[in-house]
């Protein structure tokens, strides 16, 4: 499903990834890890989100060679998603109707899943960081991607909020889809079934 | 401490405001021969004190550059990274006074140092009358700036908040015009201060080259005046984008639709001026044309160079003094049109190659 090779990240002159190769399949795939160990830089690399050395591929589309059908086939939530403020949640969400090209249906059940209708009208700028989180993840399912990258997915959302994530997460499974998630927090095993849990050591992405 | 708020908020100050003080520094030193230079700095400031129109006109440019830092620093103390400002609020009200009036003193020096010049000269001309208005109005000025200052500072804790003013209309926003409201919504005050700068920048430049007649190349000095006056215009835009939109770079949006936003963008930026533009070119096309085309690759310039610093500050000043000379050199050597051409063309394929390979972001590994 998806493959990373010969990945070299830089910040200046700090290398936070270096590595060879690393490939995924389909599942649920657990990046776990303290803070700076290169977990959220990992993920903007596969959303296509920085520059970075080296080929990312999902099912074949090339990264680098179709930036555009890669980035339709991918999802990224962020750990700590940013907004513009003056804008509604409405607005933020029909945008990625737009641009996922996808039901205004699903992202209404999307909405009522995560008891988020009622707020979808305020400004961005009112919401809670919980709310906030719920919105990112309400636009990251938004459409068909065939892989969800998940960065903390469970920071600041309540306990019966990502009892919802976990099930929906389990849902795309069902569908063929993969799930690339990372999380300080132990994800619950009775909850979420992980097919594998990586970890990055030393700039490498190693399988626990 | 004090060196501590010129680093960071005097120091950022002129930095952002580079473009505005290039083009003020070349209406005060450029626009003449070298050897009539002190002449006509002269003749400047005696216009300035000898009638009360003269003095009117100087007191309204240093009350708008004294709102102009009021709400710079206003906006900075607001800021989460200038948090550390507020401890300030603990010290003693004679010493936060002595402090602040040190800060603003470094940040009005370009008006303190021509305060001395017109009282100088006002003495020499026996105009007391302007001695002491000058005082008056810059001690006003700067004492207003310490005063709410203190204040903000002091009783932040006070502050209200800011009730939106909503007339219940709602308007669609597509895409695109997110930067723009994000100015109409966040930035008002700077876009608007902007806004009557480059405008008067723009009619400036007219009224200088007035004796030249119809010559095209005037609107376009009066143009790049404008453009320069969106430096940090551009710089806030940039900035938005990279903190607020970035959740954009990884949806399926192609580079050809990112690069048309920014065009309308720059476009509806310039409404005053192109509005100014067609007036002033006595509504000749290819003046307009030129100019349409020479605002567009001006804005977008501005633009790349952020690109190409990567949102450095110190960088993109020295990129704006290059571009100000080059620019003005292509205008007045009469190679406008093609320099616009290659410039925007330029512009376009430094956006189209690098918009993927380049991260403005910061921090979060």
């Amino acid at each position: 499903m998806l493959k990373l090779t010969n990945i070299n990240k830089k910040y200046g002159n700090l290398e936070v990834l270096n590595f060879s190769e690393w490939e995924i399949q389909t599942g649920i795939h657990w990046l776990k890890g303290g803070n700076g160990t290169g977990k959220s830089t990992l993920f903007r690399i596969i959303s296509g989100q920085i520059p970075f050395k080296g080929e990312v591929e999902l099912n074949g589309i090339s990264l680098t060679k179709e930036p555009i059908k890669f980035r339709s086939k991918t999802s990224f939530a962020e750990a700590e998603p940013q907004y513009p403020l003056f804008i509604t949640g409405n607005e933020l969400v029909k945008f990625y109707i737009e641009a996922r090209k996808a039901e205004k249906k699903q992202a209404e059940e999307l909405a009522h899943y995560f008891e988020m209708e009622s707020f979808l009208k305020n400004k961005i700028g009112s919401y809670s960081s919980g709310m906030l989180k719920k919105l990112s993840l309400i636009c990251a399912f938004i459409g068909n991607p065939d892989l969800y990258v998940l960065d903390e997915p469970l920071i600041t959302i309540d306990i019966a909020s990502a009892d919802k994530l976990y099930k929906l997460i389990q849902e795309k499974i069902l569908q063929g889809k993969g799930i690339l998630l990372s999380s300080h927090q132990e994800v619950s095993k009775d909850k979420l079934r992980l097919d594998t849990v990586f970890q990055i050591v030393d700039k490498q992405i190693v399988k626990i | 401490m004090l060196r501590l708020l010129i680093h960071s908020l005097a120091k950022e100050f002129y930095q952002q405001h580079a473009g505005f003080f290039l083009v003020g520094i070349y209406i005060l030193f450029g626009v003449v021969e070298p050897s009539q230079l002190i002449g006509y700095q002269k003749a400047l400031l005696l216009a300035g004190i000898s009638s009360p129109y003269g003095m009117m006109v100087v007191f309204v440019s240093w009350l708008l550059y004294t709102i102009k830092v009021h709400f710079f620093i206003k906006q900075r103390l607001e800021l989460v990274k200038y948090n550390f400002i507020k401890e300030i609020g603990g010290l003693k009200k004679n010493v936060q006074l002595k402090l602040w009036l040190k800060l603003y003193f470094v940040i009005l020096l370009p008006i303190f140092i021509y305060v001395l010049l017109l009282i100088g000269l006002s003495f020499q001309h026996h105009l007391f009358t302007s001695v002491i208005s000058i005082i008056a109005v810059f001690s006003a000025l700067t004492s207003s700036l310490v005063w709410f200052t203190y204040q903000s500072v002091t009783f932040s804790f006070l502050n209200q908040k800011k009730k939106q003013l909503s007339i219940g209309i709602k308007i669609r926003k597509p895409f695109f015009s997110w930067p723009l409201f994000y100015l109409f919504n966040g930035q008002p005050l700077m876009l608007f201060m902007c806004k009557v700068l480059s405008l008067a920048f723009f009619k400036s430049m007219l009224w200088m080259f007035a004796d030249v007649g119809n010559d095209i190349r005037i609107l376009l000095i009066a143009l790049l005046a404008s453009v320069l006056c969106h430096a940090v215009l551009m710089f806030t835009l940039l900035k938005f984008e990279t903190e607020y939109l970035n959740f954009g770079k990884g949806l399926p949006i192609s580079i050809w639709k990112r690069l048309r936003n920014w065009i309308l963008v720059f476009g509806i930026i310039l409404v005053p001026e192109w509005i100014l533009l067609i007036t002033a070119s006595h509504y000749d096309l290819y003046s307009i044309g030129n100019g349409f085309l020479f605002g567009l690759a001006g804005l977008f310039f501005l633009l790349t160079i952020l690109y190409v610093v990567k949102l450095n500050m110190d960088n993109y000043l020295k990129w704006l003094l290059f571009f100000f000379f080059i620019v003005m050199w292509a205008i007045l050597a009469n190679y406008y049109l093609s320099f616009s051409l290659i410039l925007l063309a330029s512009c376009k394929i430094y956006y189209l190659i690098m918009f993927d390979k380049t991260d403005l972001k910061v921090g979060g590994i």
